[in-house]
C-alpha cells in the first residue's frame, strides 16, 4: 500500500468502487453548501481497503437551520439523491434533524446504499468534527474521523463486525496513529478489556 | 411440523462461534499483511470487485 500521512491528511490512491463514488457524489455536495461534515464507522475501513461492503455510510454533520436544510435537500434532490424516510425537508427537518434523529439519503429509486446523516448531538460528535482528517484519494478530497478515536470507538460498538474494523484499522495504521493518544480513547470509552482482548 | 429437533449444546455451539470469530481475526491479520506489501492499485481492483458485485 502506498498511502503518506502529513499531519491531519492522507494521501494516497485506489481503484474507486461503488461505495467510493456514492460517498464522494454526496459528500461534494456537502463541500458545495459549506456544511462541516465527518464520516464514521464502518466506510472508514472500508476506504482503506477492508475486504467487506456496507448497506450504509454514517456521516455527523455540523447543526444548520431549516434554511440551510433546506437548501441541502434540495441540492441533494438535484444531484439524484432522495431521502428514504420521508418526503419533504419540513417533515424531514421537524421529525429527525430539529431533534437529531439519524436520517437516511440514497440514489434515486435505490435503497441501498444510503447516507446515514446525523446532526452533532454529543460532545464527542464535536470533538470529532473538529478533529477530523482529510483524506485526498484520486483528486477527491472527504474528511473523515480521527483514526485513534475510531478505534476505539469501534470497540465500543462491540459487534463482531466493529472488532474486526477496530482491529483491522489497528494493525493497518499502527506505525501511523498516535497509540498514547489511543490509549486515552479506550480509558475514556471504558473499552480497555476488549482492547486486551481483541487488538492486541 | 418437525418433530425430530436435535439435541443442541449451547456451550459446544458459544465455543464454535468464539474460534470461527479468533480465526477470522487471524484472517484480518493476513489481510493487513497483504495489503501493506500489495501495490493500491491491485489490491482495490480486488476490493472494488467484491464491493461492486
Amino acid at each position: 500500500m502506498e498511502i503518506e500521512f502529513d499531519n491531519n491528511k492522507i494521501r494516497f490512491n485506489k481503484v474507486l468502487n461503488n461505495l467510493d463514488k456514492f460517498t464522494i457524489n454526496f459528500t461534494k455536495i456537502l463541500d458545495k453548501l459549506n456544511i462541516k461534515y465527518v464520516i464514521i464507522s464502518g466506510y472508514v475501513a472500508i476506504l482503506f481497503g477492508r475486504s467487506r461492503n456496507s448497506e450504509d455510510v454514517d456521516i455527523i454533520i455540523d447543526r444548520v437551520d431549516e434554511n440551510k436544510f433546506t437548501e441541502l435537500w434540495s441540492e441533494l434532490y438535484k444531484s439524484g439523491f432522495e431521502c428514504i424516510l420521508c418526503d419533504t425537508s419540513e417533515f424531514a427537518f421537524k421529525d429527525y434533524i430539529s431533534i437529531n434523529e439519524r436520517l437516511r439519503f440514497a440514489k434515486t429509486n435505490t435503497f441501498i446504499p444510503n447516507m446515514e446523516i446525523k446532526v452533532y448531538s454529543e460532545s464527542i460528535d464535536k470533538w470529532v468534527l473538529d478533529n477530523s482528517i482529510e483524506v485526498i484519494f484520486n483528486n477527491n478530497s472527504i474528511f473523515i474521523s480521527n483514526i485513534e478515536l475510531q478505534i476505539a470507538y469501534k470497540l465500543y460498538l462491540s459487534s463482531e463486525k466493529d472488532i474486526e474494523d477496530a482491529r483491522y484499522l489497528y494493525k493497518l495504521f499502527i506505525d501511523n496513529i498516535k497509540l498514547n493518544e489511543l490509549d486515552k480513547w479506550v480509558e475514556k470509552l471504558n473499552v480497555k478489556n476488549v482492547f486486551k482482548r481483541y487488538l492486541l | 411440523m418437525i418433530n425430530n429437533f436435535p439435541k443442541i449444546d449451547l456451550d459446544r455451539l458459544s465455543k464454535d462461534k468464539e474460534n470461527n470469530f479468533q480465526q477470522r481475526l487471524k484472517f484480518i491479520d493476513k489481510y493487513v499483511e497483504y495489503i501493506k506489501k500489495t501495490p493500491n492499485e491491485k489490491w482495490s481492483k480486488e476490493q472494488k470487485d467484491i464491493i461492486n458485485l
